[in-house]
């Protein structure tokens, strides 16, 4: 109770609140803005997590996801451009309610479902997460590297495409992983002769190398393309709010409640899936959509502007804000890209991810979960004052954005070790992460492998046969009565047997 | 079959095949220390052959066609913007923080505008703007050495 005290002090220091202010306004600014997103967001603001406190970091970064997640929705429901990927199934409903004249009620049930989806989700987390830990510090390195195959399985399977590039992809990001020097037994492994890479490749270039520069580099393509093509910029339609009565747009306590079993369809599955190691926001958004429309009253009514179909894929996507950090916390298995970036943040503050991280940083991690659940109502704030501004920036034009960005990435890179081989690992990564982007190999997967590969390689090695020790596959482990490593083994072969991708939006 | 072979994909895992052959037979006959345990080949031998597994099933597999949005992506424009990167920091070790920052933004955004609207006075707002941000951010709060 004392330390529950101590954390709620600290997680409202000033200090906290305004880097969870700054988190929540960059994430909401950079998630209305299409092309960027708040993964890109989270990773350009990497290096920068060596120079603040622990707290004050964590609310950052919490604030961006949270923000992002909202923002996305703001640019779907204006011009029909989702911000993000997790907001298109937005535009379905959103965008037909703004050009009927509801543009208000649209971002404002996007707002409030968006809030009670992620403050469901974030309940969830802490409620699972501290049990979800005590049951992994039963596992031995059998069961933990069953976990981790099974996860990448997952991964694979439920990342969009082909499953052999799904597999391919976490090959890639195995093999980077596997650079430098042995975890256990300290042999060096692919370092070529470049004594930099003992460590391995550096973490964060290759993270803002492989989430940022790709988006970056369409962008840029697409300004390049127009500037042969000497196509000049469309005008952008400002003719939509003609004939807008705003008398007939107001939100009301009322319109919230009429949406709330959608918004309460969209925080349950958002909150099922955001758990799944691989499944994502944009997912849990269109089985919210589905869903919500399945069991409303008024099915015909999706499509054209229902708030409904505005609300439930707004909880869904939010609702994985919280729950994507139930494996990374209980298992240190990231299961988004979004964890896979916050995990590193954690580690380059000193914490290790995984059923030891809640018993050895209970403070930190009691005030992360007070951040979690504040920074909603600052989203809220934020939100409800700023829609209109965050409605402009969204047309802010590529031509100025991409330069601005490219520079900062670099310079953020650059300046986490002062080091030129930072720059070119971020050069050459935005290079991978563009080729398998355009070859609709899943970056996503090649990320979660890159992360898997330090804890995984360690205990695959640890738990593997030797000379000295015999076969040990884990039936006879202290803690752990049934052989978790078979069953979750036999699930990671069952993942293959004729996986159904119904899903095939991006 | 040729015009299995021809597609973009299945070329793609023809090169996965030889990567994780090639690495895997680097596992078995490379200089890899032993150690307690399996050794430090264990890992990488694994990863090579479901790298090799996965190009494999590539090969035989119907080819994906490249979404429209990234048909504007060729090796041109992706070279000029990581050059622009490269020549960027060539730069900063010159003319220092502001100076490199300012000729590249002016030159970026001269860069992408079309010909009709290129106009020097129309990308100074934006230039000073970012130029700020950038001054501040770096100067100031990162302390950036270069």
């Amino acid at each position: 109770m004392e330390l529950l005290i101590t954390a709620i002090t600290n997680a409202f220091s000033i200090e906290i609140i305004l880097y969870t202010c700054l988190g929540v306004f960059l994430g909401v600014t950079v998630g209305a803005i299409p092309g960027l997103s708040g993964d890109m967001a989270i990773a350009l603001l990497l290096p920068l997590v060596y120079k603040i406190a622990p707290g004050s970091s964590i609310g950052m970064l919490l604030g961006i996801y949270k923000g992002s997640m909202f923002g996305g929705s703001i640019s779907a429901i204006s011009f029909g451009v989702p911000g993000t990927a997790a907001a298109a199934a937005t535009v379905e409903d959103g965008y037909a309610a703004k050009l009927a004249g509801h543009p208000n009620q649209a971002l404002m049930t996007a707002l409030y479902s968006s809030i009670t989806g992620d403050v469901f989700s974030d309940l969830v987390l802490i409620f699972l997460s501290i049990p979800m830990a005590s049951v992994a510090l039963q596992f031995g390195p059998v069961e933990f590297f069953s976990l981790y195959v099974f996860s990448l399985m997952l991964i694979s399977i439920l990342t969009l495409g082909k499953i052999s590039k799904g597999l391919a992809s976490a090959t890639i990001g195995l093999f980077i992983g596997a650079i430098g020097m042995d975890p256990l037994i300290g042999a060096p492994r692919y370092m070529f002769g470049i004594n930099q890479l003992r460590s391995g490749i550096p973490m964060v270039p290759l993270l803002v190398g492989v989430f940022a520069l790709p988006e970056l580099i369409i962008q840029f393509a697409k300004e390049w393309e127009k500037i042969i093509a000497r196509k000049m910029d469309e005008a952008v339609n400002r003719a939509a709010f003609l004939g807008y009565e705003t008398s007939k747009d107001k939100m009301s306590f009322r319109i919230y409640l009429s949406t709330l079993k959608a918004t309460m369809i969209g925080a349950g599955i958002g909150t099922f899936i955001g758990a799944l190691p691989g499944a994502g926001s944009s997912l849990a958004a269109y089985i919210s959509y589905g869903m919500a429309k399945k069991v409303s009253k008024q099915p015909e009514n999706f499509g054209k502007g229902c708030l409904e179909g505005v609300a439930a894929p707004e909880a869904g996507n939010s609702a994985t804000c919280g729950a994507t950090f139930i494996p990374l916390f209980a298992f240190g298995i990231p299961g988004s890209a979004t964890a896979a970036l916050f995990g590193a943040a954690l580690i380059m503050q000193g914490i290790n991810p995984g059923p030891t991280m809640i018993a050895e940083n209970t403070l930190i991690i009691y005030t992360l979960f007070v951040i979690l659940i504040y920074a909603n109502f600052i989203n809220l704030g934020f939100g409800r004052a700023l829609i209109p501004l965050y409605a402009k920036l969204s047309m802010i034009k590529s031509k100025f954005l991409v330069p601005a960005v490219f520079a900062i990435a670099l310079l953020g890179t650059y300046a986490s070790r002062n080091s030129m081989i930072d720059v070119w690992v971020v050069l050459i990564a935005g290079v991978l992460g563009i080729l398998m982007r355009k070859n609709s190999f899943p970056p996503r997967t090649s990320r979660s492998g890159l992360h898997y590969r330090p804890g995984s390689g360690k205990i695959l090695e640890a738990s593997s046969p030797s000379r000295e020790r015999g076969l040990d596959l884990s039936v006879k482990k202290p803690n752990c009565d049934p052989p978790i490593s078979f069953l979750l083994g036999f699930y990671s072969v069952c993942l293959f047997y004729k996986p159904e991708k119904t899903y095939s939006h991006g | 079959m040729n015009k299995l072979i021809l597609k973009r994909d299945n070329i793609i895992g023809m090169i996965l095949v030889a990567m994780g052959f090639i690495g895997f037979l680097n596992t078995v006959m490379g200089e890899f220390s032993g150690g307690e345990g399996v050794g430090a080949h264990f890992f990488p031998q694994i990863t090579f052959i479901i790298m090799g597994i996965s190009g494999g099933i590539m090969i035989f597999e119907k080819s994906d066609e490249v979404k429209k949005e990234f048909l504007p992506v060729t090796p041109l424009p992706v070279s000029i913007f990581l050059l622009t990167g490269v020549l960027y920091f060539f730069m900063l070790r010159r003319f220092g923080l502001t100076g490199a920052t300012l000729i590249y933004l002016i030159g970026m955004f001269m860069l992408l505008t079309p010909k009709p609207l290129k106009n020097f006075k129309s990308v100074l707002i934006p230039t000073a703007i970012i130029l700020v941000i950038i001054h501040v951010l770096f100067n100031y709060i990162v302390e950036l050495v270069y």
